[in-house]
């Protein structure tokens, strides 16, 4: 009988026929009894939870009941609809076509939409509606069936690890019990990726309460310290009002707030600014070798890569607090807050060598590897700065035989030669070649013991001037390939090590590309553990560790695919699915800190969010329906707030004597509300304004008058009828903002040009305002499809339109992907590339032709793309 | 039939020979840029000169199967009984026009470089076989043997014995009067039966299948002509062979219309286009130079292979007259009637060139978007359809046109311009050839200033050929 691994529990699976498998551990969240899953093929369909248990199964979660005709676990509920989707069930059999995706004949009609169900498809089991692919003028949604509902649908399938079960947990189930990843290994959703607390923001995602109960809401750009928070606002009075204001004397009790904006929006910074700031600190001069160093930061040992990991209970990192505080060293201390001058350096004594710590802490480090030793020296000299930012980093990843070798020995041929040989449409940057000894003499001083610089030197090689000159001379020139770069299996050899290279540009470093050459099956082991393991340190590979420590540190990700595998859908599926689930929550944060920013500038939602065509998208439609809820909840906490309002103004208005001091008292506490409520009152009771005007007119404008006023409008609200009629209002004018902002989320979408997946917007809604909680890839920003040995494979053009095509089930994560890392400043690239241009049959393989007849295409530009945008 | 007619005249005078990245127009370099097709990095290599070419014709497509087949099954005017290609005239002449001395070749399974020796070849059959000789030997032993050393054991003999058996065979067919062989081959020819002979190289053909990965013998040409001389000595008196049927193109089955390559045959009632429609592949310089030698014979033209400017200028510059400027360059022969880049065209989804030969409505549709027109008429297969060898040399020593540097590069001022004459390169010192043109696999995207080299001794499934008639034809 075979065997396999449970993928909940971790615990052995039995086969007990040729489609049954059984799991040895009683108490398995998934059931005892499992079956091949007909979408993924792995043994994971749990009859207990009667849906596949694989998180890497594109229908993971998604509930298939038995099918009373072909007796199958078949039958899907979507958008409402049941129905089969075993296509040689002959209760589907006269209502399948062709889909137009796949050209498969899988196309399953059912009432109201039709849906692909071939597990390779890029649109699987995502309903698609009659109107979208007929011409036939359709309403585009009945109300009752909002599009929102069928894309929550498609969501759930399409992020099944993100989203939780829709199937309620059976027998012992623990309800925040994760399925194992691919390796086995059983995680659980941590806190850190889903917030646990409910925050004021979770209550009031609109933010409409935060006039009124700030202290509780965590602190934006204008809760730094440097920009106090101000002190507790009134709510927005209505933009245009058009009879003067009743109440003269209130307006100078008031603070100065801009139109159509609440006070505390007031501080937020101008737009526009729709993407985070682009890093600063790495268009610094080149440091020549005969200048000092800069005085180095002391290393804290216990957060030190060669020491024990840093604890998981780490605060977690503001991006709202610290600008940039995912480019500062993992292990750097905090900045100090605005308006704190930070601690001086604790490099006193000019006598004492420089840089002593890290030179002493890596010889100390017995027990760490050469190539963590060389990480962590890459870490705290090359790749940081003298304020301890990182540099961007740009990592080239590929698992085995995708070409890396050959693609970095062309990078640093490219590099090296520049435009006097090559395309290298980058004026003014040039390499600098970056020795080792230099850089030990540099940061370590000259007395760095011979040993631990050897153990350096084995490890960090110049990308160019020596890892590329070698190959291009030895291999590529004369016809051969760069050999596949040997796995390390613990011997003398060193065949992994980092690949350095400095670029500048005008003077000044534009950026340090760091990756490393090592196998592409230590690539593939770690991008296996990439999604079942949250701390580098639970790895037992040195080299996997840094590995997954260089991928977590990223500034960019250069992915290169070979073309010729089948396996690469696969592999890179469960990791884009995590850098998606990671950098969610920051890209909502980034997009409502831009939504916060244009309404404070009093931008209004563009036309494009507010035409007839546009209240179509699903971003509208989630406004819309989320829209009753939270005018429901708004209402409440309005009622109550305004009572409570009403009640001390009156109490307030009993005690307040007929004279300017009692009055100038009373405005300083009521005012704000009392100008709210008359422009409320004018707009739903006329009569007032001319029970104002006699009142004044009879008693002269003194404080009395105004004491009466105030009597009269407080009493006139005490009237229920009144109460509910001002209570809406209120409500209406706190809404308008809320559909203001729902706009501006579009048009900010539009702007640039990113797609409106609906997560983003979900994600906007749910955690705006909230704090980023992602933890990893928190440097990530560009991430690049490098399709290589496109001289070989048949291409599919535009490179864009390859996920599509070749990785369908990477491609359900991409949209989404791309909308974020587009939200964060970066963005996603597509490239077909070729190392040589064209290789020519020579035997039985092929080769690359005479070094000058290359035609390297795309190799430097995933790179320097990278670089340039984070240099801009 | 190919008639003088058919070809299409390209008037004499300058043009823009390469092109640089910022002359390129702009829409194409928006869609360049745009998705990242990476025609800067094409172009690096060619960077734009004015040159000068006198008038010639060119051929409006590549030679196709049909055509080449009429050339191989020609038989020689003086002497009915003898294939044209069996003349060991035509071999020495073609030989004449592009000699070879020495070439250096890399042996990735042996880590090396090895040199070739050409020095004493007459004939361009005599190297050919001597070719395959090294080739054999470095897929055998990693290393060459001169073919005169004595003494070999085991393999290194039965390798040096096939090919002198080859060479033997072939005689009449490379030397006009006597073999030449060397002493080391009549020592080892020296009382070996045939049957003996026929075992040898049955050991060298299994040593070197068990060499290759599975599946791939079928497409190895040094396996390709060892197993046509295994036929050929069994079929025949086992001493004389027909250079007919050793070195036809790499992919014809036998020299009667029944190709075994990948490229659809074609039939009465299929759809696919005709195989004797489709260009010729598969065969090598020395016999693309044979078939237009051929040609100049039969059409009593100037006939011979095109140069790499008479390409570029045929299908990337204007002819409607106007200015000396890089606007009337065109880096695709479809520029100005459409707007497509050449994957819109190749390659675009995955597919192959057989998708569109299995379809000739396809196919000819294809001919037509892709084609250039010129006075009315069509140059087809200018991009996409295959390499097309020239009859210049690439020399590798080259970068960006530097050789109209030289002092020696004469010139003159057309127009403000700097245009030089254009000169085939001839350096013996090259070994390789330059083709243009661009198979439909491609990194990056074909254009008509990209080149690429290749061995001359030797096919190429993605090689064909296309003639010229011009004054450099003339003897």
């Amino acid at each position: 009988m075979s065997q396999a691994t449970c993928s909940v529990c971790t615990g052995t699976l039995v086969q007990t026929s040729p489609s049954t498998w059984e799991c040895r551990t009683p108490d398995c969240v998934g059931g005892v009894q499992r079956f091949t899953c007909g979408f993924c093929r792995a043994p994971s369909f749990s009859l207990r939870k009667r849906s596949c248990i694989n998180p890497d199964c594109r229908t993971h979660g998604l509930v298939r009941e038995p099918c009373p005709t072909c007796n199958n676990f078949s039958v899907v509920t979507l958008d409402g609809i049941s129905f089969c989707i075993n296509r040689g069930c002959p209760a589907v059999a006269g209502s399948i076509g062709t889909c137009p995706i796949c050209q498969t004949k899988s196309l399953i009609r059912t009432a109201r939409y039709t849906v692909c169900v071939k597990s390779t498809c890029a649109t699987l089991l995502k309903p698609v509606a009659f109107t979208s692919i007929t011409t036939s003028p359709k309403p585009v949604a009945a109300p009752d069936k909002p599009a929102a509902l069928a894309q929550k649908v498609t969501d759930r399938i399409a992020k099944p690890a993100a989203s939780a079960s829709p199937d309620p947990p059976s027998g012992n189930a623990a309800p925040d019990r994760t399925p194992a990843g691919p390796n086995g290994t059983a995680t659980s959703k941590s806190d850190e990726a889903k917030p646990s607390t409910q925050t004021a923001d979770d209550l009031d995602p609109w933010g409409m309460t935060r006039g009124i109960d700030l202290a509780t809401i965590p602190q934006g750009p204008s809760a730094s310290p440097s920009s106090p928070v101000p002190p507790p606002a009134a709510p927005v009075p209505p933009q245009t009002s058009p009879v003067p204001p009743i109440i003269a004397p209130a307006p100078p009790l008031l603070p100065p707030v801009p139109e159509s904006a609440p006070a505390s929006l007031a501080t937020v910074p101008a737009p526009p600014v729709p993407v985070e700031p682009a890093p600063a600190g790495w268009g610094r001069p080149v440091v020549l070798p005969d200048q000092p160093p800069a005085p180095w930061p002391p290393v804290t040992p216990a957060q030190s890569v060669v020491s024990p990991a840093p604890s998981p209970a780490a605060p977690v990192v503001d991006q709202v607090a610290s600008p940039r505080p995912a480019d500062r060293l993992p292990d750097a201390p905090a900045p100090p807050p605005p308006g704190i001058a930070p601690a001086p350096p604790a490099t006193p004594d000019p006598s004492a060598p420089e840089k002593p710590d890290l030179a002493a802490e890596l010889r100390r480090a017995a027990t760490a590897s050469d190539i963590e030793h060389a990480w962590e020296f890459l870490l705290r000299t090359v790749l940081a700065n003298d304020e301890q930012e990182l540099a961007p980093i740009v990592l080239v990843f590929g698992l085995a035989g995708s070409g890396k070798s050959t693609y970095l020995t062309m990078l640093g041929e490219i590099l090296t030669h520049g435009a006097g040989k090559y395309h290298f449409p980058y004026p003014g940057v040039a390499v600098r070649s970056l020795h080792v000894d230099t850089l030990v003499d540099e940061h370590l001083g000259p007395a760095t013991p011979a040993e631990l610089r050897a153990r350096l030197r084995r490890r960090i090689r110049d990308l160019c001037f020596d890892f590329a000159e070698k190959n291009y001379n030895e291999f590529l020139v004369n016809g051969a390939w760069v050999p596949a770069t040997v796995r390390e299996t613990g011997g003398e050899a060193a065949h992994s090590f980092f690949l350095l290279s400095e670029l500048i540009q005008g003077g000044a470093v534009l950026g340090r590309i760091v990756t490393i050459e090592t196998s592409g099956e230590d690539f593939q082991e770690v991008l296996r553990r990439l999604g079942t393991t949250r701390n580098a340190d639970e790895l037992e590979s040195p080299l996997h560790r840094v590995l997954y420590r260089l991928v977590d540190a990223a500034t960019g990700i250069a992915v290169l695919l070979d073309p010729g595998s089948h396996d690469n859908d696969q592999q890179y599926s469960g990791l884009l699915r995590i850098i998606k689930e990671e950098i969610e929550p920051r890209a909502a944060h980034a997009l409502a800190k831009t939504v916060d920013a244009r309404l404070a500038a009093g931008v209004k939602a563009g036309a494009a969010a507010t035409e007839p065509g546009a209240t179509a998208t699903f971003a509208a439609a989630v406004l819309d329906e989320t829209e009753r809820k939270r005018r429901e909840e708004l209402a409440a906490r309005e009622r109550r707030a305004l009572a409570e309002q009403l009640r001390e103004a009156q109490s307030s208005l009993a005690a307040t004597a007929s004279s300017h001091q009692a009055l100038a008292a009373f405005a300083a506490r009521h005012g704000p509300f009392m100008a709210e409520i008359e422009q409320l009152a004018r707009t739903s009771v006329p009569e007032l304004a001319a029970q104002a005007d006699s009142l004044f007119a009879e008693h002269g404008r003194n404080a009395g008058s105004w004491i009466r006023f105030y009597q009269a409008l407080l009493k006139h609200l005490a009237n229920r009828e009144a109460f509910e009629k001002i209570l809406d209002l209120r409500v209406e004018v706190a809404m308008g903002r809320s559909r203001e902002a729902g706009g501006l989320v579009k048009r900010i979408l539009d702007e640039q040009g990113l797609p409106d997946t609906g997560q983003i917007t979900e994600q906007f809604l749910a955690r705006w305002k909230g704090r980023p909680t992602g933890r990893r890839f928190e440097r990530l920003r560009h991430l690049a499809l490098v399709v290589t040995k496109s001289d070989r494979h048949p291409i599919v053009y535009p490179p864009s339109d390859y996920p599509k095509f070749k990785l369908p089930m990477c491609w359900t994560h991409l949209a989404a992907l791309e909308a974020y890392l587009g939200l964060l400043g970066g963005g996603m690239r597509y490239y077909n590339a070729t190392a040589i241009g064209y290789a020519v049959q020579r035997g039985h393989q092929y080769g690359p032709g005479p070094g000058n007849s290359f035609t390297p295409v795309n190799i430097v530009e995933p790179l320097l793309d990278v670089l340039l945008a984070e240099a801009v | 039939m190919i008639r003088p007619e058919d070809f299409v005249e390209i008037p004499a005078g300058p043009f823009l020979l390469g092109m640089d990245y910022p002359d390129v127009a702009e829409p194409l370099r928006r869609l360049d840029q745009a998705r990242c097709l990476g025609l800067g990095a094409v172009l690096a290599g060619t960077p734009g000169r004015w040159v000068d070419l006198p008038a010639y014709a060119i051929m409006p497509r590549m030679v196709t199967n049909g055509e080449y087949q009429e050339f191989w099954n020609a038989r020689h005017p003086g002497d009915p009984t003898l294939a044209l290609v069996d003349d060991p005239e035509i071999w020495e002449y073609v030989w004449s026009l592009h000699p070879l001395d020495q070439v250096r070749v890399p042996s990735p399974e042996a880590g090396l470089v090895l040199t070739e020796s050409y020095a004493g070849c007459t004939s361009a059959l005599d190297a050919l076989v001597r070719s395959h000789a090294y080739e054999a030997q470095r897929q055998l032993l990693g290393h060459h043997l001169p073919p005169s050393e004595p003494g070999f054991d085991g393999l290194s003999r039965a390798v040096v014995r096939t090919y002198a058996v080859l060479r033997r065979g072939l005689a009449r067919s490379i030397w006009r009067d006597e073999p030449l062989l060397d002493p080391g081959q009549i020592e080892s020819l020296a009382g070996v039966s045939r049957d003996e002979v026929l075992q040898e190289l049955g050991r060298v053909v299994v040593a070197i299948q068990e060499r290759l990965p599975p599946g791939t013998a079928k497409k190895v040409p040094l396996l390709i002509v060892l197993d046509r001389l295994r036929i050929g000595l069994e079929a025949g008196d086992g001493i004389h062979l027909s250079a007919a049927e050793i070195f036809r193109p790499l992919f014809w089955a036998d020299a009667a219309p029944r190709p075994s390559s990948t490229r659809s045959v074609g039939s009465l009632f299929s759809d696919a286009v005709k195989w004797s429609d489709l260009p010729v592949v598969g065969v090598s310089l020395y016999e693309s130079a044979a078939f237009a030698a051929w040609l100049r014979i039969s059409l009593g033209q100037p006939v011979l292979l095109a140069n790499e400017a008479e390409y570029e200028k045929a299908f990337g510059w204007s002819l409607d007259g106007g200015e000396l400027t890089a606007a009337r360059k065109h880096i695709f022969p479809w520029q100005g009637r459409s707007p497509h880049d050449f994957n819109q065209w190749f390659s675009k989804d995955g597919s192959s060139i057989a998708t569109f030969e299995a379809r000739a409505k396809a196919y000819h549709k294809l001919l037509d978007d892709t084609a250039r027109q010129i006075d009315g008429r069509s140059l087809h297969q200018g991009l996409g359809f295959g390499w097309q060898w020239t009859r210049e040399r690439f020399d590798d020593r080259e970068r960006k046109y530097i050789r109209f540097e030289h002092a020696g590069c004469l010139r003159r001022q057309v127009a403000g311009r700097t245009v030089f004459e254009y000169r085939d390169c001839t350096d013996q010192g090259c070994a390789f050839f330059a083709v243009r043109g661009a198979p439909y696999q491609l990194g990056g995207p074909g254009t008509v200033t990209r080149r690429f080299a290749l061995y001359p001794l030797r096919g190429y499934a993605e090689c064909g050929l296309r003639c010229v008639i011009g004054a450099a034809g003339e003897v």
